[in-house]
């Protein structure tokens, strides 16, 4: 088992939260119903089995909802991000002028800085990125 | 077994503070306990039924019924945030169905404002990192308006809903509020005064979100033979339902709420069509938590919230469905931001006939109480009660 990076990572997530600090986001997979989750937990919310592992993932994914929170300081772009493994995340979309941002976009996987003490997975627009 | 014609709701007070200034959270948890059982006309001694939440002092149980006086034979602290209050109502039905308790206290209060805490400081204990999604989240900093306004903007790409359609609840909200001489807001606006206030987290504007307001109330829920002994008119609990909905591992449809579910419940058990239905308090934390329950309630088709509200249709004496005739949390009350109870006391005025005679419902004789707690747009709570004038 990984050690914990945190007093927020715990022993069922300290996998997820090392993966982070390399710059990988790792999602549950449940080998008994197929089916992905997330956030990663011991067991599969849609079947209950234990038999679960970590799964990487690809960074890609599409602006499923999001809010700009603009009485934050600095503004945040509070995100769901649905993952090209399944997944729908909690998330944030950073580096891109927040009034291009759009449901539907493309979005690439980063990382940033948190205060839980491991990096945290972000996302920004594919066109953006590439321009 | 069911809970309908098993209790009555005979007494319903709401504190008219909105600014708790020099008066502590107990005593306004006394106030609003000694206003219901007044309205009742009870005394203290009748009550062997506490509902609580987490608005309470002290830890669950062991504060307030010892700083009344009431001696207790059953207990329930659901807390399922502002829609516990609703959910109450019906367990304290069951209760007295069951012969648990006969004479129930429902009380919630609380002093944000005069306290001076950010929401964002009063649910810091959430940041606990036992709580399993709190790692995945919390480094976020999702304020609740965000996960409310992520559901607007996912409406609003969905089903083409406007932000002058959002606005029409507010302004609804305001033409009740200004016959409210307790209302926090009671000025009347205009769609265009809705849209045109800055943006707190788009879709959402200041004026889509609610008042933040000290104070609370009661309600006391008694069995039909007490009931009937009382000199009130009878408000039965005809039904009642409850749900809880979250992210589901991922997989998540973020325009079908907890409200679908606890809806139904209540629907079915008091066996009545929504066409009956002539008055219903939904809670309205935001305008978009009232567009998506008039959906999710079967009020309206999916995805027709946004026409269903427009053009006053929510007015009393104007539309079609008069909702929160007190001016709701939008405008009047969302004591400890936790409106629910507001809802239960506003449906009892409209079936007593007891509502302002501006937004009094005629021939009001069945109502819907819905309440929403949590976030809807991430983990929230539902609770929907009808309620009959007998
Ligand atoms: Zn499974």
């Amino acid at each position: 088992m990984s050690e914990l990076v945190s007093p927020f990572s715990n022993p069922e997530n300290a996998e997820w939260a090392v993966a982070a600090t390399r710059g990988e986001l790792l999602i549950k997979h449940c080998r008994s119903c197929g089916e992905n989750h997330y956030y990663p937990r011991a067991f599969c919310p849609f079947c209950q089995s234990a038999d679960t592992e970590f799964l990487a993932t690809s960074g890609e994914g599409e602006i499923y909802s999001f809010a700009i929170t603009r009485v934050l300081n600095p503004v945040i772009v509070h995100a769901y991000v649905t993952l090209q493994e399944g997944p729908t995340i909690m998330t944030k979309i950073v580096g891109v002028d927040p009034d291009r941002i759009a449901i539907g976009q493309q979005v690439r996987l980063g990382f940033e800085p948190s205060k839980m003490g491991f990096p945290m997975p972000v996302f920004t627009p594919v066109e953006t990125a590439q321009a | 077994m069911t809970i309908r014609d098993k209790a009555y709701i005979v007494g319903a007070f709401e504190h008219p503070t909105r600014k708790a200034d020099g008066i502590s959270l107990a005593q306004l948890h006394a106030e609003v306990a000694l206003g219901a059982m007044a309205d009742a006309g009870i005394t203290a001694d009748m009550i062997d039924g506490y509902f609580y939440s987490g608005d309470a002092p002290g830890f669950g149980a062991f504060t307030i019924p010892e700083y009344l006086g009431l001696n207790i034979r059953h207990l329930d602290g659901t807390d399922i945030g502002g829609s516990s209050y609703i959910a109450h109502v019906s367990h304290a039905a069951q209760a007295i169905a069951a012969g648990k308790c006969s004479v129930a206290l429902i009380a919630m209060a609380g002093r944000p404002r005069a306290a001076k805490v950010p929401i964002e400081v009063d649910l810091a204990f959430l940041n606990n990192p036992n709580i399993p999604e709190v790692p995945s989240e919390f480094p976020y900093d999702l304020l609740p308006v965000s996960g409310y306004a992520m559901v607007a903007a996912r409406h609003m790409h969905e089903h083409g809903t406007t932000s002058e359609q959002l606005a029409w609840i507010k302004v609804a909200a305001s033409h009740h509020a200004q016959h409210n001489p307790h209302a926090m807001l009671r000025q009347v606006v205009t769609v265009e005064d809705v849209v045109n206030s800055p943006m707190v987290a788009d879709p959402l504007h200041r004026l889509d979100c609610c008042v933040v307001s000290d104070g609370g109330g009661a309600v006391i829920v008694a069995a039909p033979e007490i009931a009937r002994n009382l000199k009130r008119p009878l408000v039965a609990v005809r039904g009642g339902g409850e749900s809880v909905k979250g992210l589901n591992g991922g997989r998540f449809d973020i325009l079908t709420s907890a409200g679908v579910a606890s809806g139904n419940a209540a629907f079915e058990e008091a066996g009545v069509a929504r066409s009956d239905i002539k008055y219903a308090s939904i809670y309205d934390s935001f305008t978009i938590t009232v567009l998506m329950h008039l959906e999710d309630l079967g009020f309206c088709e999916k995805g027709r919230g946004g026409a269903f509200v427009s053009d006053g249709n929510l007015i009393s004496g104007v539309g079609r469905l008069p909702i929160n005739t007190d001016g709701g949390g939008l405008c009047n009350n969302h004591p400890a931001n936790r409106g629910g109870i507001t809802k239960i006391i506003e449906a009892v005025r409209q079936l007593r006939g007891e509502a302002h005679p501006a937004v009094q419902v005629p021939g009001c004789d069945l109502a819907l109480a819905h309440g929403t707690g949590g976030s809807l747009g991430v983990r929230h709570g539902s609770a929907t009660l009808i309620l009959e004038r007998q």
